[in-house]
Order: structure tokens, then C-alpha cells, then sequence
């Protein structure tokens, strides 16, 4: 098996597409692609692909990634090509590469994300004062529902997981937060919840637009590498 | 329509909604169209959820039929979630075609299509939410047509007062003679009116307001009649001669979410041979014709490729009586294999030879079979005409046991004509028999975990079966015979499950209902039903309320055994089927004596005499 990654947006046409429905989705423009796909062993036999990250309902994304395996030779270019002349509108292969033998799975690899979150603030707001006001805070606290426990609430510090936070521009009561966040199976914030937090700091002054995910990342020894970057041939 | 509100529904209404994917229009293979040069807008209404009107053959067909024309413009409208309709009601937005966000109230045609009764309410409430005036009487002109079509608009009375005008039969080619004569009429500006009159000449076409209903003092009807010139005393409904020939869409819509039957549909015949009593499919789908092995397999090869799905469903009334079923399917597996596509046949009568197909196709899942034998007792399944027999069942269902399933599903209806407490008690003992059929198997050889599903519905007399005359079993009675099969299914290995017959009583009342249900209908929806069909939805109590308000008794309709030559509300409507034969159906049925397959002999039930040249074969 020949193990590949893509890099796909995700737009606003399908950013109402859940984890499950997209994996079908895929599922099936790689069959109208004729993507020579592997399949996994036992009683019921899947296509080997795995998304390395759950994007939250809602959200838009610049940078998601889809591990396949495939059983032929394959380029990344024809990948590209052949995937989006069959995928709906609203999802879109920017890269595909061949990895190395063996490679460690998206899953695996990702523990930051990067978000593009689009506020409207009710009036003009020194933004910058109010995120190093957010940040110098010994704990972060937000109140976080659990799902697998009947939706209980628990309140957790998100300081942890917020690696950077920046303000990329101002105007007219809009800003665009630019922030790094944890993602991934050890430690996982969403940005809605930072968001929580952030209101609780600042008050109720602004409602978020839009959520885009850029791009997900790996920490290499410190060093945050986009996952198109790692273990490739 | 500001486009700043279709952006407001998709950014800001969606994502307070559950399952914001029903409402996104922009599938794989959805038609987006340009309104430049658009004669025609066409809102394709499925009156339930998104998930299940997308696995409606017949929506997939016609959708893409009219949208190959040019200048129509068909979308997709279903019956939004009560969530989602709250919204819609609190924000002031009005009723949307899924792919433009166009509002449906300045289409051209709003056409529904008429599966089941109980989705009634939702035409009403959908017409509301449109802002598409309810009644035809209250449409003027610039409002759009509303049309329906589909098994139900067969007894199309009950819709009268809220339908402009009914397509009975198959559409594929009468669909495309009414947007002819939509054409022509809009190029020469002529009035509404003007228009049903044209597209009253289209065969199969029906439009009410042309015809006169006068009651005799029992509140029986005396008579119905054309009040207007040129009109068809009896309307005849469509059929497609040849399959091969008739159009079949080489693309359909993939959704994004799951939806009820998520997979390629392959239509390998219609129509049905069996002549089951109780069966109104079996009746007003005739005749039987198929497609050949050839036509088939081309049509799977262009929904393979252009929908990506990974299982195709051989669809039909009775799968197992397709003539070339071994080689179609023969055909399909060593084609498909390969490319890991997996083959389903539903609707198939379960014995030696099917079984051995089944082990083919479905190579490693042993999931359920599901048997139908509908009555519990021979005299009672001689009266329905189902020609299974007890030894046939015990026949399959050991060879099914023999080859390792252990779970097994049998289908029956009560409240059947004739019916007594030893029929049904026979249910149970069936279910004994299959059960004791199970332990013959040696223990080291049979499946593990016997689980007998044991599921029955109330019998719901419809319209052009022989049963047509005769009167739905009442509730009381129905209740009992659930309790004690209930009581006697009590046991370890036995699953019970049965219908509501409060739903079934409804159910009986539209389809063998008159005109004055229009009414009842509307007050229903006024009390809030909607969603009839979904039991968390299902308001009986409003149901009454709504009778007793508009001075209408349900028993009337539902419990009421109707003389032989009694005027019955749908007999200006000929679907081949006649009178004679049905009445000679229900004669034999009655005596318990059994009609045979008309495949090996004909047994004259008329449908031959509804085309020139005839249609069976």
C-alpha cells in the first residue's frame, strides 16, 4: 500500500458536512476519481482513509487533511486533478503527496491548529489591550460540556492550549484574531470556547462571523510543521 | 428575492437548526441553473423529511427529466423539520426551493408528489409556509399551479379542493406534455382558467374544479360529473408502454447526509403479477413490464460512474419475479466485484432458489430475512390471495436456518376481511412453528441468538383492490388482537411490534375519502397536525377535533361497508383494472377461493384494454 496526504479546503458550501458525512462524501468522489484505493482486511472491508482532524460543524477550513492508501502508483498532481473535477462545490484538494513508507497518520501527528476568527465588536475596542489584558491571566478559565458524561459542565484552564493569539487587523468594529490553539488526541481546544473565555473576560461586545481554519500542525521538537510537510517520500 | 435574505437562511438560520444538511441544495449532481433564459420554474415538493423524500425513485427521475429541458428549471423542495419551520415562521421567511433559496411562491408549478395519506397535512402546511394561497379557489392569476401526482392522487378527492390539477399514472411522458402546453399558453398570455382547460385534454390529467360531486340524503354519492365541455368523463391513467425506452436519468443527486435509502436504485420492472388482494401496488401499477438485462446494466454503468455510490438495490414490487433475475444479478456481481460495489435485493420472495442467489451476493453478512406471509391461517391468506403456504414458509425459513441465520422477520397485517381471533392467534402459532424450525437445526451448526421479529400492521382497505368495498376493522377490535398476540408472543426469542391503529383509522378515512375531506384536512393542519406519519408529530386527539368541528364522521369513511354498485368517490378515475374484475376478486376472496398468477394464465383484470394494441405481454 502506497500511503498519500492531501490537503483539502473546505468552504462555505459544505461547512455544514459532519466528520461522518464527509468521510462518505470522500468516499465516494474517490470512487467517481477511479482512485485506485486500498482496502482494509476482515469481515467488512473499508477504504483506507482517515481525516487527521474533526472539524467542527460550521466551520470553514483553508487546511484539512485526508490520509488514503492507495495499491498503484498514483501522482499527487493526478490525485488533485482527478479528485476535484468530481467533488461537490464547497470542497477542494489543494495539495497532494506520496509519503514515505510506514508514516505516521495525520491522526497522530496533529497538536495545534490554526484559526481565523472574524469578530464584529458592537463599538471600537483597543483590541490588543484586551488580548494581552486575556493572556496575562494566571488561568484561563472556560466551562466546557461533556458529551460522553450526559453533557455534564466542568471547568477547565484553556492557558495551556492557546499557543498564540494575534489581532491581524481593525476596522470599523471588525478584527480577525489569528490564533494557535491545541489540537489533536492529547489536548484539544475548540475556538468557540476560547471565545467563551474571551467574553467572559471582556464581556458580551461582540459575536464571532466566521470560523476559518488555516492550517493544522505538528510540534516537531518545538517547531510547528504543517502536515503536508512531514513524512513525505 | 433579496439576496442578502438567502444569505441571512444559509449563514445565520442553518446553523441553529438540526441537521443543517437537509436544507444546503448543492449536492453532488444537484442542477444549478441560470435564470437567463428559464421559461419555466418547477418546485419538485416531497411533503416529508429530507431524508425521505431523497430516497424517492420517482422525485430522482423526474427531477433530472425536467431539468434536461432548456428553459425548466426544477428544484427540490421537501417539508422542513418543525424546527426549522419555527425559524422560518419567526424570521418571516417564506417556503424555498432547496438550490436557489428562491422563494416557491413565484414559480410556475408546485407540484407535490402524493406517496402516503398521512403526509397530507404537510402539502397544507407547506402551502402556508409558501404564502401559495391553500385552496384553489383562492389562486388568482401570477399564483403558481399546484399539481400533485403518485399513487395517491389515484383517489385524488380528498386533495380536490387544494390540487389545481392531477397527473395520474406514469409521468415520464405526460410530465413533458404539460410543460408543452404550459409553453404554448404562456407565450399567448391567456388566462388560468384557460390553462386547466388546455391541460385537461392532456391524457391522464385531472382537474377537479371541472367536475361536480351531488350526494344522495345517506350521504352517499349520487353522481360525478364534467360541468364543462371537452372534459374526459372518465380519466384514464398514464402508462409507459416500453421501459427500455422510457427515460431513466444517467445522474442522480448524492446527499450529503444519511438518508433512508442511500444507494443507486435499479428499477427492473413495474408492475406486479400476484394479484394480492389487499394490494393496491399490485393493482394500479399494472402491467407488468420489464427491463431487459442489456437496458439495466447500461443504466448501472452511467449511475455508477456518475454517483460514486458502492451498493446498487434492484427495486420492484416483487424482486424474484423478475424473469432474467439470476442473470442480471450474475451480470451486476462479476462487473462490480472488482471495484468493491455490493448488490441488494430487496423485496424478494425468500425460497430454496433465492436463498442460494441471496448466499451470492451478500457473500459474508448474515443480516435478517424478512418473510411476508401477512395472515396467519391458510383460509385467511386464500381470502388476500397470497399464495404462500405454511409448508412454503417452514421450507425457507429452515433453509435459512440451515445455512446459519438466526434472525428472521415475519410481516402480517390484521383486521383483514373475514378475519377471526383463530386467524390471528395463527400468527402466533406460525411464529412457534418457525421458532421449533430453528432447534431442528443441530446446535454445533445453527446461529447463534434466535431472534423471531414478529411486526403486524392494521389493514387499510384502498381504492381499486377488491377489498375496496369493505370496511376497516374498528380500533377496539384491533387493540384486542394486538393484546393477545401480545400476551402470546411473550416468550424468550420473539420480538413483537405493531401498528397504531388510531394511524391506520386516518389512513382509511383519506384513502377511500371523499371531496368534503378537503376540509377536514385544513382544520386538521389550523389544530396543529402536521408530520402525521412521525409518531412524536402524530396529534390524534387533534384529528377528532377537526372531524367533529367540520360535522364529518370518520367511521363514515373508514368503517362504513360499501354496496356493490355504490358510487365510490374515485370512479370517474380508470386505471385499467375494472370494475367487473375487482368485483369478481372480491366475490372469490370472500369464498376463500384463490386467482392464479397472471403471468401462467390471464385472468382478465382489464388492463390490457388501456392502450391501443394492448400492453401486457
Amino acid at each position: 500500500m502506497i500511503n498519500m496526504r492531501l490537503k483539502f479546503i473546505k468552504g462555505r458550501e459544505t461547512k455544514y458536512i459532519s466528520h461522518l458525512d464527509l468521510l462518505r462524501t470522500f468516499q465516494r468522489a474517490l470512487r467517481r476519481a477511479h482512485i485506485p484505493m486500498a482496502y482494509s482486511g476482515g469481515f467488512n472491508p473499508h477504504p483506507e482513509m482517515s481525516f487527521a482532524s474533526a472539524l467542527g460543524v460550521g466551520l470553514t477550513s483553508m487546511g484539512e487533511y485526508l490520509d488514503i492508501g492507495v495499491n498503484e502508483e498514483i501522482s499527487g498532481e493526478d490525485v488533485i486533478m482527478r479528485l476535484n473535477a468530481v467533488l461537490p462545490v464547497g470542497l477542494r484538494v489543494e495539495n497532494a503527496v506520496v509519503l514515505k513508507e510506514k508514516p505516521r497518520s495525520g491522526m497522530a501527528l496533529v497538536s495545534h491548529a490554526r484559526y481565523n476568527i472574524y469578530l464584529r465588536f458592537e463599538k471600537d475596542i483597543d483590541i490588543e489591550d484586551c488580548l494581552r489584558s486575556f493572556l496575562a491571566q494566571d488561568n484561563i478559565l472556560a466551562v466546557k460540556q461533556q458529551p460522553k458524561k450526559d453533557f455534564k459542565t466542568i471547568e477547565i484552564d484553556i492557558k495551556p492550549m492557546i499557543r498564540e493569539i494575534k489581532a491581524l487587523s481593525q476596522g470599523g468594529g471588525e478584527v480577525v484574531l489569528d490564533c494557535v490553539l491545541s489540537s489533536g488526541s492529547k489536548a484539544n481546544l475548540k475556538p468557540e470556547l476560547m471565545l467563551q473565555a474571551l467574553k467572559k473576560q471582556i464581556g458580551d461586545i461582540f459575536e464571532d462571523e466566521k470560523i476559518e481554519r488555516i492550517d493544522l500542525y505538528s510540534d516537531m521538537e518545538g517547531e510547528l510543521t504543517p502536515l503536508l510537510l512531514i513524512d513525505n517520500a | 428575492m433579496d439576496l442578502n435574505i438567502k444569505d441571512y437562511i444559509y449563514d445565520k438560520l442553518l446553523p441553529k437548526v438540526e441537521r443543517p444538511g437537509r436544507y444546503i441544495g448543492t449536492e453532488w449532481n444537484s442542477i444549478h441553473k441560470a435564470l437567463e433564459g428559464i421559461n419555466i420554474r418547477f418546485a419538485f415538493c416531497f411533503p416529508d423529511s429530507y431524508e425521505v423524500g431523497m430516497s424517492h425513485l420517482g422525485m430522482k427521475i423526474l427531477y433530472h427529466l425536467l431539468n434536461d429541458q432548456k428553459d425548466i428549471y426544477c428544484e427540490r423542495v421537501f417539508a422542513p423539520w418543525p424546527d426549522m419551520e419555527s425559524l422560518m415562521r419567526k424570521e418571516d421567511i417564506k417556503l424555498f426551493a432547496l438550490e436557489s433559496r428562491d422563494y416557491i411562491q413565484d414559480f410556475d408549478f408546485v407540484g407535490f408528489t402524493l406517496q402516503y395519506e398521512m403526509s397530507y397535512t404537510n402539502i397544507i402546511n407547506m402551502l402556508d409556509l409558501a404564502g401559495v394561497p391553500k385552496l384553489t379557489s383562492q389562486r388568482r392569476e401570477g399564483d403558481p399551479f399546484v399539481v400533485a401526482g403518485g399513487p395517491c392522487a389515484y383517489n385524488p378527492e380528498p386533495l380536490s379542493q387544494v390540487i389545481d390539477f392531477f397527473m395520474l399514472g406514469e409521468g415520464e411522458e405526460q410530465m413533458l406534455e404539460v410543460m408543452e402546453v404550459y409553453r404554448q399558453w404562456k407565450v399567448k398570455g391567456m388566462k388560468r382558467e384557460e390553462f386547466l382547460e388546455l391541460v385537461s385534454k392532456v391524457r391522464g390529467v385531472y382537474v377537479p374544479s371541472f367536475y361536480d360531486v351531488s350526494y344522495n340524503e345517506d350521504n352517499t354519492i349520487k353522481s360525478i360529473m364534467p360541468n364543462k365541455e371537452g372534459v374526459p368523463e372518465k380519466v384514464k391513467k398514464r402508462v409507459i408502454k416500453d421501459l427500455n425506452k422510457a427515460y431513466f436519468p444517467d445522474k442522480i443527486i448524492v446527499p450529503f447526509i444519511d438518508v433512508v435509502h442511500d444507494r443507486i436504485m435499479l428499477e427492473i420492472f413495474r408492475g406486479c403479477t400476484r394479484g394480492c388482494r389487499f394490494c393496491q401496488a399490485g393493482m394500479i401499477y399494472r402491467p407488468v413490464r420489464e427491463r431487459t438485462v442489456e437496458e439495466l446494466f447500461s443504466i448501472a454503468e452511467k449511475l455508477v460512474e456518475s454517483s460514486g455510490y458502492e451498493e446498487i438495490s434492484l427495486s420492484s414490487l416483487s424482486t424474484g419475479d423478475y424473469s432474467k433475475l439470476s442473470e442480471l444479478a450474475e451480470k451486476l456481481l462479476s462487473e462490480y466485484e472488482k471495484d468493491r460495489i455490493g448488490l441488494s435485493l430487496p423485496s424478494l420472495r425468500i425460497d430454496s432458489i433465492s436463498l442460494k442467489l441471496l448466499q451470492e451476493v451478500q457473500k459474508v453478512r448474515k443480516t435478517g430475512l424478512t418473510f411476508a406471509p401477512e395472515a396467519g391461517s391458510q383460509r385467511l391468506r386464500d381470502v388476500i390471495n397470497k399464495n404462500v403456504t405454511e409448508e412454503d414458509l417452514i421450507n425457507s425459513v429452515g433453509a435459512a436456518f440451515d445455512l446459519g441465520y438466526s434472525n428472521v422477520k415475519l410481516y402480517f397485517m390484521i383486521g383483514l376481511p373475514t378475519e377471526t381471533m383463530e386467524d390471528v392467534e395463527g400468527i402466533a402459532d406460525l411464529g412457534y412453528k418457525v421458532m421449533e424450525r430453528y432447534y431442528q437445526v443441530p446446535k454445533n451448526q445453527r446461529g447463534k441468538g434466535i431472534n423471531i421479529t414478529i411486526s403486524t400492521s392494521c389493514f387499510v382497505p384502498k381504492p381499486f383492490t377488491p377489498f375496496q368495498w369493505e370496511p376497516q376493522d374498528n380500533i377496539e377490535a384491533m387493540r384486542e388482537k394486538q393484546k393477545h398476540l401480545q400476551k402470546m408472543l411473550r416468550k424468550k426469542g420473539f420480538t413483537y411490534n405493531w401498528h397504531d391503529p388510531n394511524l391506520s383509522l386516518l389512513e382509511a378515512v383519506f384513502a377511500r375519502g371523499d371531496r368534503r375531506l378537503s376540509k377536514v384536512l385544513i382544520r386538521a393542519w389550523e389544530l396543529g397536525c402536521k408530520f402525521d406519519g412521525w409518531d412524536e408529530h402524530f396529534k390524534y386527539e387533534a384529528w377528532l377535533q377537526a372531524f367533529e368541528d367540520c360535522g364529518i364522521e370518520p367511521e363514515f369513511y373508514a368503517l362504513r361497508k360499501r354496496e356493490l354498485e355504490e358510487v365510490l368517490p374515485w370512479s370517474h378515475i380508470d386505471v385499467g383494472v375494472t370494475k367487473k374484475y375487482l368485483k369478481s376478486e372480491y366475490r372469490k376472496a370472500l369464498k376463500g377461493e384463490t386467482t392464479r398468477d397472471c403471468r401462467t394464465v390471464c385472468t382478465g383484470c382489464g388492463i390490457n384494454l388501456l392502450e391501443e394494441g394492448g400492453v401486457c405481454k
